[in-house]
């Protein structure tokens, strides 16, 4: 009776990812149009990333997330 | 005769090809070199204590669609007070016998009256320069270097950076990977004296620069969700290890017996710190083309410190060319576990009793704290180029000490220049 309950809900999943699967479509090659703007980039502005982090660094104790590197600074 | 025929077919065509590539190849180049000059002026201003005045000037050279160098000056001049760390006291100036003249210290030899403020006030600058190469390699791989060097009347630092990036997926998935490192040189104008030592014991010239390893290491996967959305998700982690004082605090010790009597120390904070943290960025443009990012960090060290960040920020359009951005940013961390806003024995009671701590600070920045960020942002675009301005207010809360909150305002311009060629 287990197994056919675990089989049973074996099939649903992998039915109910087949239907996700079909659903879900990516976006084609020629559709990056909209991701390929500035304002689309991950992080946002780098000068003004750049500046917040400087001074969230500054005044708090925790530094490193989106960046790596960047050089240190006697301010903190 | 019928294949000789075909090949000088084949080959008239691949002349011809060629002739008509040659030319929209050396186009194609001349459209995307490019370069984009950054200007940008920032006012950092905190109520009553520190004022920061930073221009920048960054530019970006598309060489071709494989190579973009990179390069920008900081400049920036810190001028006010900050949290000596010192406790407010019962009288205007904390004062104490010293032998030495140090920061604050009025008369010179071993008459003279040291005087610890608890708002320190000071002058630096700073100038930094930070260059980088993105090398692109059969359109699908990425590698960017870097180097960054930063001088400041009290800190040199010396800095590089390298990352690989890997887009798969038909480019809906990108792996990064990085790593960076930093040598930085610690001074003082008073000098890096004793950690934990009794400024009164300072001894005028007798003291060395601190020095500092900073390094960091990171994963991330990029990942395209559909047209109008995409997802990092990142880890990076890092150490530092070396002299992580900072020379300028000091940590009052009040005696039991007569509270108003103060002795002040130099901090002292573990020689080595190992860090931690998991970023989350999500950026979502609606139907109507406004752009929502979400970013969500968790952090934490060694030391006891752990912190969640939240930062959003709406990107509401205004037409074709401008736009008016709200972001929100709250920020939660706990105490380093040494914190303390001053330490407490009984001196009084055992001359002998001076066994301070291993470490002690009470820097408000170790302390536990909320800090709230609220700001507005507003661009636009046009035939010279692009240009935002922003104005936030930041107000951190701490639990412990006199000068455990803060309220600062930022305000930024920044000006993108594009020549195209």
């Amino acid at each position: 009776m287990k197994s056919l309950f675990c089989a049973a809900l074996a099939t649903l999943l992998l039915s109910g990812c087949a239907e996700l699967q079909a659903l879900y479509q990516p976006p084609q090659p020629w559709e990056r149009d909209l991701l390929a703007r500035d304002k689309m980039s991950i992080g946002g502005n780098a000068v003004e990333a750049g500046t917040d982090d400087h001074i969230f660094f500054s005044k708090e104790a925790s530094s490193i997330g989106r960046n790596i590197g960047g050089g240190g600074c006697g301010c903190n | 005769m019928q294949l000789t025929r075909k090949k000088s077919i084949a080959d008239a065509l691949a002349i011809a090809t060629c002739s008509l590539l040659a030319p929209i190849t050396e186009n194609a180049y001349a459209v995307d070199e490019d370069i984009d000059l950054d200007l940008s002026f920032l006012e950092y201003h905190e109520n009553r204590r520190v004022r920061v005045r930073e221009m920048d000037v960054g530019a970006k050279w598309i060489y071709d669609e494989d190579n973009i160098f990179s390069g920008k000056i900081i400049t920036d001049a810190i001028t006010g007070s900050t949290p000596s760390g010192a406790l407010t006291p019962p009288t205007k100036t904390a004062t104490l016998t010293s032998p030495s003249g140090v920061s604050g210290a009025s008369g010179s030899g071993g008459s003279s009256r040291l005087q610890i403020r608890p708002l320190e006030g000071f002058v630096d600058r700073r100038v930094a320069l930070a260059a980088n190469w993105e090398r692109t390699y059969n359109r699908i791989y990425r590698a960017n270097v870097g180097a960054v060097f930063s001088n400041e009347d009290d800190y040199q630092s010396y800095g590089g950076s390298a990352t690989v990036a890997y887009d798969l997926n038909q480019k809906l998935t990108t792996l990064e990977a990085g790593i960076g490192y930093s040598y930085d040189f610690v001074g003082s104008v008073v000098g890096v004296h004793k950690e934990l030592g009794n400024l009164a014991d300072d001894i005028p010239g007798d003291y060395n620069d601190g020095e500092k390893e900073i390094f960091d290491w990171g994963l991330s996967v990029t990942q395209i969700i559909t047209r109008r959305s995409v997802v990092k998700v990142g880890y990076s982690s890092g150490s530092v290890q070396g002299y992580l004082s900072d020379p300028y605090k000091v940590i009052t010790l009040v005696d039991k017996v007569d509270p108003s009597a103060f002795t002040y120390f130099h901090e002292k904070r573990p020689n080595s710190r190992s860090r931690r943290s998991i970023n989350f960025d999500f950026n979502q443009e609606r139907e109507d083309n406004d752009v929502v990012n979400v970013y969500y960090r968790y952090y934490w060290d060694t030391w006891g410190i752990s912190s969640h960040t939240v930062d959003a920020r709406y990107r509401h359009e205004l037409g074709n060319t401008r736009y008016l951005q709200p972001h929100v940013r709250v920020y939660r961390q706990s105490a380093a576990n040494f914190f303390t806003p001053y330490l407490r024995q009984a001196k009084g009671e055992d001359p002998d009793g001076d066994t301070p701590p291993a470490y002690a600070s009470a820097d408000n920045r170790l302390d536990t704290m909320v800090s709230y960020t609220v700001g507005i942002k507003y661009g636009l675009s046009g035939s010279l180029g692009k240009f935002f301005a922003r104005f936030e207010m930041m107000r951190q809360i701490g639990s412990q000490g006199d000068y455990r909150n803060l309220t600062a305002e930022i305000l930024q311009f920044v000006w993108t220049l594009d020549f195209k060629k």
